[in-house]
């Protein structure tokens, strides 16, 4: 969480970025950029995508500086054209994308799952279960995976999550509620897929 | 609370921002239903697999890229705010130099208004001119009288200024626009037959001394008369254009 300190350098910084300091700018990346990226990377699962999405928020944000309202927070402000980022992101790729109920590739299995050594039975089941929660999240609907993150990873409360989305508070209670019960059930059938193909 | 409700209530039980009404009747629901208990707790596994997602670190180079690209991103912005600037400039310039061209158009057309209102005098000019020649002919008388005394070749001059004599006539224009055209507009507008045209002379045809006055005030207008014809008094007269310089 951020300080009482760490808001008045925020604000600071963002001034002067907005008198057009890309020094300052560059100081503000520096407070949000592990953040932006770590969020685009649980929308995406994807490094590389992440990496691209990211760069692009903070350039976005950089073009868009004069735009920034002082009513809202810098943060929230971030996560925003964050989430517009991906949406338009998704909605370029989207055909590409895969179903929900989709087998585990054999490729992703090699990055994701340590092969070295042999593991205990509980690790592997534990490191499976991170992969796959993950590959879930990110086919999720970007509307839904957006408010799990923010609040299971960014700690986001409702009521600010419904202001970086734009959507109303109820929206924001339903959409948490329904990506969590889909990730539940994905989750279970995707087990049960994994322990079937680990019996044969 | 019935299970389809239970299910609507769950993340905001666990998120601890269920209101007190519906969180007893939600933990009634709880206590009583396996499956939803069961729900509840996949739920809860849900949530704490996802919040012990480690937080990955940036890619190599992420930083150094980033800063690359936005410092290029503020020069494309100083460069197109300059191309913006140079855009304007141009088009300022563009409108300067149509206004001044315009302001040029506008002079040259002050000018002809002054050429055509020098014509229009011209014309008002010979018009009274001929005004005086037509209904003051006491003027002439005077100036006739004034000349009684005077030789025969004085009053020779006086009578072929107004009307045609000869077979022949030269007008000298400074007008380039006088043409056999102009010529057989004029003989045409006045009841002069035409007989004859070539590229720089026309022949009519005189039926009555009127004629040759209408004929000497038309020539007038265009430029000098030279009544050159040897033939006094023929009912042909060739008109040739000529041009001063000539």
């Amino acid at each position: 969480m951020i300080g009482e300190g760490d808001m008045n350098i925020e604000s600071q910084l963002v001034e002067k970025s907005m008198d057009g300091d890309l020094d300052a700018f560059e100081e503000l990346v520096l407070l949000f950029d592990k953040k932006v990226y770590n969020y685009c990377l649980r929308m995406t699962n994807n490094r590389n995508d992440a990496e691209d999405l990211a760069q692009e928020v903070f350039l976005k944000v950089y073009k868009n500086l004069k735009n920034f309202r002082k009513d809202s927070k810098f943060s929230t402000w971030i996560y925003r054209i964050a989430y517009n980022t991906c949406v338009d992101n998704y909605r370029k790729k989207r055909f590409k994308l895969l179903p929900l109920n989709k087998i585990i590739d054999e490729e992703q299995q090699e990055i994701d799952i340590p092969s070295p050594g042999p593991l205990p039975e509980e690790q592997v089941i534990s490191n499976e279960k991170y992969s796959l929660i993950k590959e879930c999240i990110a086919q999720l609907k970007p509307r839904y995976k957006s408010a799990i993150i923010l609040r299971d990873i960014h700690n986001y409360s409702y009521r600010e999550i419904a202001e970086i989305l734009d959507v109303p508070i109820g929206t924001v209670k339903s959409d948490i509620n329904r990506g969590r019960a889909l990730l539940r059930k994905a989750l279970k059938s995707r087990l049960m897929e994994y322990g079937e193909r680990r019996v044969k | 609370m019935d299970c389809k409700h239970f299910d609507e209530y769950i993340s905001l039980y666990l998120d601890g921002v269920i209101d007190k009404e519906n969180k007893k009747e939600f933990e009634e629901h709880l206590n009583q239903c396996p499956q939803c208990k069961k729900k509840l707790e996949e739920t809860q596994e849900v949530i704490s697999l996802i919040k012990s997602l480690d937080e990955e670190s940036l890619p190599q180079g992420f930083r150094d890229n980033l800063i690359k690209k936005l410092e290029s991103s503020r020069k494309i912005q100083t460069r197109n705010l300059l191309r913006w600037v140079a855009a304007v400039a141009g088009v300022i310039v563009i409108f300067l130099s149509a206004k001044a061209l315009k302001d040029i158009k506008y002079t040259e057309g002050i000018n002809d208004g002054v050429m055509q209102a020098e014509e229009v005098a011209e014309n008002m000019a010979s018009i009274s001119d001929d005004s005086v020649n037509e209904f003051a002919p006491p003027k002439e008388d005077r100036a006739t009288a004034e000349v009684t005394s005077t030789d025969q070749d004085q009053e020779d001059t006086r009578q072929s200024i107004m009307k045609i004599q000869s077979d022949l006539v030269e007008v000298y224009v400074q007008d380039i626009c006088i043409t056999p055209q102009t010529l057989k507009l004029m003989a045409n507008n006045n009841g002069l037959e035409l007989i004859s045209s070539d590229e720089n002379s026309i022949v009519i045809e005189i039926r009555d001394e009127e004629q040759r006055i209408i004929l000497y005030k038309e020539l007038s207008k265009m430029g000098e008369i030279r009544d050159i014809g040897e033939n006094m008094g023929s009912n042909e007269v060739k008109i040739i254009i000529k041009c001063e310089s000539e």
